[in-house]
């Protein structure tokens, strides 16, 4: 099977824009009531000056935009890490831009691909909200 | 406990290690997930997929959903006066599926004054996820910036 994964290329996920009511629902998902995302009087008074997104939420979200990633034929999810680094709010619009930074068979189970994806999340003023590496487990193809 | 945010950066020690509350994952869990993200992957959708081509014996909980559900777990964090989260890492070790119940193990690693800004500091925490026979289902860690001054 030839999916066309090879290390270097880069690709973009779609678009989303977050909205208040992502913030809301992902605080009753993960019961996180923090008040920099549910309490308006208090979030003015960060350094935000504005309700802002959980990362989680944040990194959720983007994990769900539609991108290549969709067709590869994924066994797990191995790892991942993130760096947030600039806050998102309601009203703004993320993407993310994917480059495969390695792709190498499993050492445990040769017939397993293990591909690296360095990440960034970028928001409409094309400043980055944040950075990242995700490891996928494939199965077989071209590595 | 959430809006009490009365433990400065100061009265957080190097070593100390605490235990979150318990949540088992469910079903509901996992669809309102997918709902909420868009994340529809077959290892979270599709039990065939899951069965014919994955070692999994069926669907299991987004990695991003365990470490969402992780995060509002109740735990001395909640106290923290955090002022922004800054990273996290996570291996993920061994599948969430609905019905698990997980808690997490924390012990903070780590805490250092900012070197640009002195009423705050780095707060790194590691971080293990275990399911209720006590397997390991993930480990990583976490980064806040917490203030030095209660509000």
């Amino acid at each position: 099977m030839n999916d066309g994964l090879r290390e270097g290329r880069q690709f973009a996920s779609a678009r989303r824009t977050l909205t208040e009511a992502d913030i809301v629902t992902f605080a009753g998902l993960s019961n996180d009531w923090n008040p920099m995302h549910v309490d308006t009087l208090y979030a003015e008074q960060t350094q935000f000056g504005r309700r802002i997104a959980h990362g989680q939420a944040v990194a959720s979200i983007v994990s769900g935009l539609r991108s290549e990633i969709d067709h590869w034929p994924i066994v797990a999810y191995l790892g991942t890490s993130r760096r947030f680094t600039s806050s998102v709010g309601a009203g703004d619009t993320v993407h993310a831009r994917y480059t495969i930074e390695s792709l190498r068979r499993s050492k445990s189970n040769p017939a397993r691909r293990i591909v690296t994806l360095g990440m960034t999340v970028l928001d409409q003023r094309a400043e980055q909200v944040m950075s990242g590496q995700d490891v996928l487990l494939l199965e077989d193809g071209p590595a | 406990m959430t809006d009490l945010l009365d433990v400065p950066l100061d009265d957080i020690e190097v070593g100390h290690e605490f235990t979150s509350a318990r949540r088992t994952v469910t079903e509901a869990d996992i669809v309102s997930f997918s709902a909420a993200t868009g994340d529809y992957s077959p290892l979270h959708t599709d039990e065939v997929y899951v069965r014919e081509r994955t070692p999994f014996r069926g669907r299991i909980a987004q990695g991003w959903l365990i470490v969402t559900i992780q995060s509002g777990l109740r735990s001395e964090i909640d106290r923290w006066q955090i002022v922004a989260y800054a990273g996290m890492e996570r291996r993920f070790h061994a599948p969430v599926y609905p019905g698990d119940t997980i808690h997490a193990r924390y012990r903070v690693d780590d805490v250092r004054p900012s070197r640009s800004k002195p009423d705050r500091g780095v707060v790194a925490l590691g971080c293990d996820v275990l399911n209720q026979n006590g397997e390991t289902v993930c480990t990583g860690s976490e980064t806040f910036i917490v203030s030095k001054a209660a509000r």
